[in-house]
């Protein structure tokens, strides 16, 4: 087995056991934490059914016990019931909801990666230019605003225009959940197009957000690459400044930004949650603040679960890259 | 004879299979400086540190002579046990080859020189900045340098903050680990005549670590020579200049231009083949011996030299595999295509023929078998030549080629202990 | 030289010695505008928290429950209302709310940077101080705090100790934040401890505590404090937006991210001010500990240093 197959065996093997671990200890402080009846019943539900529903959903058992149970309802597809949100079963609400910020986040995933990777080398390689000046401002303006503020500039700013819509009325079939994506595939141009107006909000402070800490640390990893001893001796060589630029400071440079991805993937579910409610997209994020509102022990458990699944998988992906970016991994050392 | 002061017996410090020190013992006398020379690798930096405990031994014992109270008789003291460690490390220091790093870069000089004597509550206040004061002065630094940081003096500068601080303690023992291999030459002899002129003044014993064989020629009385984790010669210095008996040490000293421009010629350099041998998976027998002109049927041949021989001699004309069952044990077998007759034959003869050649390899050859198609080559089995007294007293060597003295007066072991003098134990 | 002469000579030379590093300090400050600009912002934050009481005169029993001043609809800045009011649905004073919300910004700031500087600095340094199980059990747990989705912690901290105030908020932020000081402080541990000075420290007696604390930790310290000079602004950052959501502190506290949240109906009708003030101030204590962050990084670096 090569070292990198094994490296990845050990990453997959140490992803699942810390999901299990979350996991199992969102459970434990949640069901510890006050009385988990209290998602089931009202104030004026009398003594003996309060019990009954006790017994029920086994709260009168010890934690581990409990956690069982709990692990076969989420095999079976109970991930129980939001009491804040509607009473209604929370893998509903999750089906419902997740797809919106699903797509949101694929949209500045795909948006916000190229863009700062293109203007943080333009920004590195032009350095004190007009261009990195202007580029390292914005990135310090996109990361002192808090998005949420910024995201009510912008509400204010386009919703008169017209370029954003805060409550659409989607006429297309739901297929993925995702609306631009349904429209597209329904045939309808206006829905797509209002689908956009419904997205470009959020997706416009999340890109900005997201660009400031990634064009950031680029820029800076691919600065101290350039002035490393080894691109002077290619240049010394012959070698054109591009070609030296692009084929090795480059490649060195982005092990620093994968680094980021992890903690930049954190970021934005938290972000992404921030500018659902200030643009009333009605994605998960949106639902899990209501819900913590609420103090619903549930549906914060849940949706916490199904995040940190998302972060963990995604951290896995990018050791996965960043293992085979770097050769000392991907050929293994040699103690 | 004067007294013992530092006593290193049987140490060994292993990095898992890397033998960094392998079984050393010699013995420090007071006043004196003992030279530790060798090439970079051979472990005499690890050697240096593990004496002071610096770095834990893997084994071995290393005592220290001294007395811990004003007016008490000199006491042996166990270093390797820990106990009163912190109190015996006033008696012995160090000083490091790279001044910059062995210098907390954000302490200034003040404090540096002046942490041991708070450590050990030597002095406060006024008369501890007195003090520094004086110590500066004495490796030839001015007050005005108390207030500097690390970073704002020169290599040489700092190398003498270094050595303030290892005298601060007023310390009998000395451990200096290649002083001046970060220096510039200029420096270097300044520093190495501070030491000497501190060596006198305070009455010091040094154990000087280098790769250099003229600082050993200035600064050491007597000199141990150091190969892949062990010593393979102590003698006082003018005769191992004069006549190295150890090989090693004659490949050593042969690359020291001589004083006398008449005998500078290159042919007097002994380019020693092959590379140094690896602490890792070192030879069997002397570890010099592969690179050894000299070396003879007693080395210590073995599988790998064998193997090597082959590599180097049969390589191209046949195809051959080999496996080294042991150090003295080779199994040799032709590959696919070889038939095996034919090469039964061919090493027979290659055998005898380096017997008859009177060559050491071949000489040391005990037996050869053919069992099932493959040849087996057994050899003698040598173990590694100790370092005991060889040639005269006082000089010990570890090499077969010189007979031990204890051989020679089998009968007189006990009176050849008692002879030697001043071992204050 | 008499006793005397000597102890006049050094008390001058520590003098001299002080002087020159205010003297560096003031030169680094000046090579670089924007470390004055920090400073400058800080500065200002600091005085504002302290003076608030004098500026805008507190609310008893609890000076940050901002007072209900009432108006129907939001009011614009004025003489008698400096930022304007607010109008439902909080009716608040802009100004009050923002004064006293720079000073419970900057108390909760200092607080949970102090403890998750503390505990980090402790872990970080038992763990590659010691190494060995502990090092690696830590690292595990280090990961894995490192990888959650902090948003999501701090919520279902919020939400497991249910009720909202300053305290609960700290501790959610203790329970995400004190591994990104942990990791770095061990990183430095492990890179000091393999430097020659501290074996240099053992040779001359030193003993273990005395090794972690006069050389290892010294060292260490700088690379965090820029740390966490860069991350007060971010404990602001999520505090407004916890506060916008709606989450942390009681609706009423004077808060920023409460205040703004406040505003966001009103802005879309022209009433800027509600959100745009704390948005600014916002914006400038974030923007003030960045500068100053960076602004340590090159004044406390020796290695930097070195060039002068």
């Amino acid at each position: 087995m090569t070292p990198f197959k094994r490296y990845i065996i050990k990453r997959i093997v140490y992803s699942v056991i810390t999901i299990f671990l979350i996991v199992f200890i969102v459970f434990t402080i949640s069901r510890s934490a006050g009385d988990p009846v209290t998602a089931y019943v009202t104030p004026d539900t009398p003594k003996e059914i309060v019990e009954i529903i006790r017994k029920k959903y086994h709260f009168d058992e010890p934690i581990p016990i409990q956690f069982v149970y709990w692990l076969d309802g989420i095999i079976h597809g109970d991930w129980g019931r939001a009491y804040g949100v509607g009473r209604r079963p929370v893998l509903e609400l999750i089906g419902r909801y997740l797809p919106l910020t699903l797509e949101l986040n694929l949209y500045v995933l795909f948006i916000a990666l190229p863009l700062s990777y293109w203007i943080g080398t333009k920004a590195a390689t032009n350095k004190d230019t007009w261009i990195d000046h202007a580029a390292r401002i914005l990135a310090l303006i996109g990361q002192c605003f808090p998005q949420f503020f910024l995201g009510i500039l912008f509400l204010a700013f386009l919703y008169r225009g017209g370029w954003m819509v805060i409550n659409p009325n989607f006429t297309f079939q739901t297929i993925t959940g995702m609306p631009t994506i349904d429209a597209l595939l329904d045939g309808d141009l206006q829905g797509f197009i209002l689908a956009l107006k419904y997205l470009i909000g959020p997706l416009i402070v999340l890109v900005i957000g997201s660009l400031s800490m990634q064009m950031r640390v680029l820029r800076s990893s691919i600065l101290e690459e350039l002035s490393k001893d080894y691109v002077m001796t290619g240049k010394s060589k012959g070698l054109s400044k591009d070609y030296v630029e692009k084929k090795y400071a480059r490649r060195n440079a982005l092990i620093p930004f994968i680094t980021l991805m992890g903690f930049w993937v954190a970021n934005l579910t938290a972000g992404s949650a921030i500018v659902e409610v200030v643009f009333n997209r009605y994605g998960l994020g949106n639902v899990m603040a209501m819900a913590a509102k609420a103090t619903d022990h549930n549906a914060i458990q849940a949706f916490t679960v199904i995040y940190t699944v998302a972060l963990v998988f995604s951290n896995l992906v990018v050791d996965i890259f960043y293992g085979f970016l770097d050769p000392r991994i991907k050929y293994g050392e040699k103690r | 004879m004067s007294e013992i002061i530092f006593e290193v017996e049987h140490l060994k410090k292993y990095f898992g299979p890397v033998k960094a020190v392998d079984d050393v013992s010699f013995k420090i006398r007071k006043g004196e400086t003992f030279g530790l020379v060798g090439e970079s690798g051979c472990g005499k930096s690890t050697l240096g540190r593990v004496i002071l405990k610096l770095i834990e031994p893997t084994e071995g014992k290393v005592y220290i002579h001294t007395s811990l109270r004003e007016g008490e008789r000199p006491r042996r003291y166990d270093i390797t046990a820990g106990e009163r460690l912190r109190e015996l490390r006033r008696k012995m220091q160090i000083v490091y080859q790279d001044p910059a790093s062995s210098l907390n870069p954000r302490m200034i000089i003040r404090d540096i020189i002046g942490e041991p004597l708070k450590v050990h509550k030597v002095a406060k206040g006024e008369k501890l900045q007195d003090i520094i004061v004086d110590l500066l002065k004495h490796v030839g630094m001015q007050e005005e340098h108390l207030w500097r940081y690390s970073y704002e003096l020169s290599g040489g500068q700092r190398q003498r903050i270094a050595i303030a601080r290892a005298i601060a303690l007023n310390p009998e023992f000395l451990v200096l680990d290649e002083p001046t291999s970060a220096l510039d030459v200029s420096v270097q002899a300044k520093i190495l005549k501070l030491l000497k002129d501190l060596q006198r003044d305070f009455n010091l014993t040094y154990l000087f670590i280098t790769h250099d064989m003229s600082i050993i020629d200035y600064m050491c009385d007597r000199v141990a020579v150091m190969y892949v984790g062990k010593i393979v010669e102590i003698s006082e210095k003018e005769l191992l200049f004069n006549e190295p008996l150890h090989p090693y040490s004659k490949a050593l000293l042969s690359a020291l231009p001589s004083k006398d421009p008449s005998k500078r010629t290159l042919a007097r350099a002994e380019i020693l083949s092959g590379e140094v041998a690896s602490p890792a998976n070192p030879p069997a027998g002397c570890k010099f011996h592969p690179r050894c002109k000299y070396a003879f049927i007693e080395c210590g041949w073995g599988s790998d030299d064998l193997a090597t021989y082959l590599r180097e001699y049969m390589g191209e004309k046949v195809s051959l595999k080999a496996a080294a069952k042991g150090s003295f044990h080779l199994e040799i077998w032709p590959s696919a295509r070889e038939v095996i007759n034919p090469i039964n034959v061919m090493i027979s003869d290659l055998v005898a023929k380096g017997k008859e050649q009177k060559k050491p390899l071949f000489e040391a050859i005990d037996g050869l078998k053919n069992v099932d198609g493959r040849i087996h080559i057994y050899f003698m089995e040598k173990s590694e030549p100790e370092l005991v007294e060889r040639v005269c007293k006082d000089r010990y060597v570890a090499c077969s080629l010189y007979e031990a003295l204890s051989d020679q007066k089998i009968l007189q072991k006990g009176i050849h202990q008692s002879t030697k003098k001043g071992e204050d134990t | 030289m008499s006793q005397k002469e000597l102890a006049d000579k050094l008390k001058r030379g520590v003098r001299e010695h002080r002087r020159r590093e205010l003297e560096f300090l003031i030169y680094r400050f000046r090579k670089s505008p924007l470390s004055i600009i920090g400073l400058v912002i800080i500065i200002f934050f600091i005085a504002l928290a302290i003076a608030a009481p004098l500026i805008s005169s507190p609310n008893e029993p609890d000076p940050y429950r901002v007072p209900k001043t009432f108006s129907r609809l939001p009011l614009p800045p004025s003489w008698e209302h400096p930022f304007g009011t607010s109008g439902p649905v909080n009716y608040i004073d802009v100004f009050y709310g923002v004064i006293w919300g720079t000073r419970l910004s900057l108390m909760l700031a200092f607080t949970i940077t102090g403890i998750c500087f503390i505990i980090g600095l402790i872990i970080g340094t038992s763990s590659g101080y010691f190494g060995g199980i502990f090092d690696d059990i830590l690292m595990r747990i280090v990961e894995v705090a490192y990888g959650l989705p902090w948003l999501l912690v701090m919520l279902f901290v919020l939400v497991a100790i249910g009720q909202p105030g300053f305290w609960t908020m700290v501790t959610a932020y203790a329970v995400v934040g004190w591994a990104d000081y942990a990791r770095v402080v061990r990183g430095e541990v492990l890179r000091i401890k393999n430097e020659l000075f501290v074996e240099a420290a053992k040779a001359i007696g030193l003993s273990n505590p005395q090794i972690i604390l006069k050389h290892i930790i010294p060292n260490v310290i700088y690379s965090v404090a820029i740390m966490a000079s860069l991350k007060m602004g971010w404990i602001v950052l999520t505090t407004s937006s916890l506060g916008f959501l709606g989450l942390g502190f009681e609706a009423g506290t004077a808060e920023w991210g409460i205040i703004i949240s406040g505003g966001r109906d009103w802005i879309l009708q022209g009433s800027w001010w509600i959100s745009v003030f704390p948005g600014v101030f916002i914006f400038f204590f974030v923007l003030g500990w960045q500068l100053m962050g960076d602004a340590f990084r090159d004044i406390l670096d020796p290695k930097i240093r070195r060039s002068l």
